[in-house]
């Protein structure tokens, strides 16, 4: 029992990180139909930038990062991810113009890579101690399971994001850019700038990418180059899948969901001693295949 | 000093298409303040390119566009919505995924900092268009036909317009809705919008001031008055 309440409570750690990444790749299918998979860049990049914050700019050194100043690393980062997702669309999507999916889905991919590249130049290929903002954890009520504060602190940075976006899209510029995503030339000739709402689309995903690759750094204590991509990105996806691609619950509940699964998935091979080679990726997978096999439209997704 | 006008819209030996295809070859119309121009004509004809010219859709290749008297051609769509010229698109096109409240709330983008003068004008809307009310927290994509077309003239009206242009809007409607909606059209007029009709629909000469009947690009004639309703006359303009 006490096993299995561990799954959920990781899983709903891993799943809240999987729920922001997708957030993203959820916005911005929705505003501009392309599948961004440098979302994890647009991740790891602002975590590098909040590091390089907290150990005065020690690009390669062993200088411990000061957890005193995450606070407005964080906000840096952030600013450094809206900044970059804007910069994507402008610099290599918006030029591309009217392409196939697989174009635009390879170009993101290229550009996940050149970052990585970057960060591997700039910051080496190796592991920088990253911190959390609330160090320990608290016996859960009744159970011997111990529960990270970092947990709550990600699971609280979700809901506030939830409420942050609700807001928005009851404001003028998140109904403008619902309207966009629906009939850009309809919007278009109510006076909206199409391209601004696009624009601000890709930049919102870079903030939110940029608050998951600062707390899923934290949920390693560690930052290696790439990381966000190698660790969240293909659950987030799934989940964005599983979750209906342009539903902003849906990238949720499905992160959620890959979290819990990919952790029950650790829990299955290790409770049964399985031969199974990366239970987790491998779970992560079958759902994927298994969403595009029998609901492609997933569960709150309308068919397109 | 630009040259005073009383008319309101005019397009001035207007030239456009689509990329190697020309489609207006010298295009004029002249609309006052106040009126409802209707423009016919058959599928092809060149109406729907011209007024979107008019609103900054399409670029033109030649001639002119003014607005109260000021030469406007070239003008951006955001911009010409700024200044008044709003239209409602051919088939409709209401945000189907959004309520009929943020449907209209889309439409008043450009007046978002005066929430005093939306909130009164979405009150008026609801006034005007009373079966949206009824309908306000509905998504739009469930709305029949008729009450589509007219959310999509109080989206438009949510702009603040000087001249409304509504292509199509009888397309695919029942001859009772039209009525009811070339109805709406002339109230608008009456309270002072001017209106454009582009329609293939002779009936919409009914509420009409002026009427142009639109060929192969250019105005091959302009009924006013008693011509309006001269069923012998628009029939050999549709025959030729």
């Amino acid at each position: 029992m006490e096993t299995w309440i561990e799954v959920v409570v990781f899983g709903l750690q891993r799943g809240a990180i999987f729920g922001l990444v997708g957030l993203g790749l959820a916005l911005v299918y929705k505003a501009t139909r392309i599948l961004n998979f440098a979302q994890g860049e647009l991740g790891t990049v602002p975590a590098f930038a909040a590091l390089m914050v907290m150990t005065g700019f020690e690009t390669v050194g062993d200088e411990v990062a000061d957890r005193g100043l995450l606070l407005p690393a964080t906000v840096v980062a952030v600013l450094v991810g809206a900044l970059l997702g804007v910069l994507l669309y402008v610099v290599v999507i918006r030029p591309l113009g009217k392409v196939s999916p697989v174009t635009s889905l390879v170009a993101t991919a290229g550009v996940a890579l050149l970052l990585t590249t970057i960060e591997i130049n700039v910051f080496e290929a190796r592991a920088r101690r990253f911190p959390r903002p609330v160090n320990g954890g608290f016996d859960l009520p009744g159970t011997d399971v111990i529960v990270d504060w970092h947990t709550v602190v990600i699971l609280a940075a979700l809901a506030g994001v939830a409420l942050a976006l609700a807001a928005f899209f009851r404001s003028a510029p998140g109904v403008a850019l619902l309207a966009t995503a629906e009939d850009p030339f309809a919007a278009e000739l109510q006076g909206v700038p199409v391209e601004r709402m696009r624009a601000l689309a890709w930049g919102a995903a870079g903030a939110l990418g940029a608050l998951a690759g600062v707390l899923g750094a934290g949920v390693f204590e560690s930052l290696t180059p790439g990381l966000v991509t190698s660790t969240f990105m293909i659950p987030a996806f799934t989940g964005v899948v599983l979750g209906g691609i342009t539903s902003m619950v849906g990238a949720v509940v499905g992160g959620f969901a890959l979290g819990i699964v990919s952790q029950a998935a650790i829990q299955i091979v290790t409770t049964y001693e399985l031969d199974v080679p990366g239970p987790p990726q491998l779970a992560v997978l079958v759902v994927l295949l298994a969403v595009l096999l029998m609901r492609p439209q997933g569960l709150l997704g309308r068919s397109a | 000093m630009p040259e005073q006008t009383k008319e309101m819209v005019e397009l001035v030996d207007l030239r456009a298409g689509y990329g190697a295809l020309p489609v207006l070859h010298g295009f004029s119309i002249a609309v006052a303040p106040g009126e409802v121009a209707v423009l016919l004509g058959l599928n092809g004809a060149g109406k729907s390119t011209a007024v979107k010219v008019l609103c900054g859709a399409v670029a033109a290749t030649g001639g002119s566009v003014r607005y109260r008297g000021e030469e406007i051609t070239g003008c951006s769509t955001a911009g010409c919505v700024q200044k008044g010229i709003v239209m409602v698109p051919e088939g409709r096109r209401v945000f189907g995924g959004l309520s009929v409240e943020r449907n209209l709330q889309v439409g008043s983008w450009t007046q978002r900092g005066n929430r005093g003068w939306v909130e009164a004008q979405r009150a008026h809307v609801y006034e005007v268009l009373p079966r949206l009310a009824e309908r306000r927290d509905q998504l739009a994509g469930t709305l029949s036909g008729g009450e589509q077309q007219m959310l999509a003239i109080g989206r438009g009206l949510m702009a603040n317009p000087s001249v409304l242009v509504i292509d199509e809007a009888s397309l695919g409607l029942a001859p009772v809705i039209v009525r009811e909606i070339l109805k709406i059209a002339r109230n608008l007029a009456e309270e002072g919008t001017t209106v454009i009709l582009v329609e293939q629909n002779v009936g919409a000469l009914e509420v009409a001031d002026v009427g142009f009947f639109v060929d192969q690009g250019v105005v091959t004639a302009t009924l006013r008055g008693k011509e309006l309703a001269d069923g012998e006359l628009i029939r050999s303009l549709y025959l030729g």
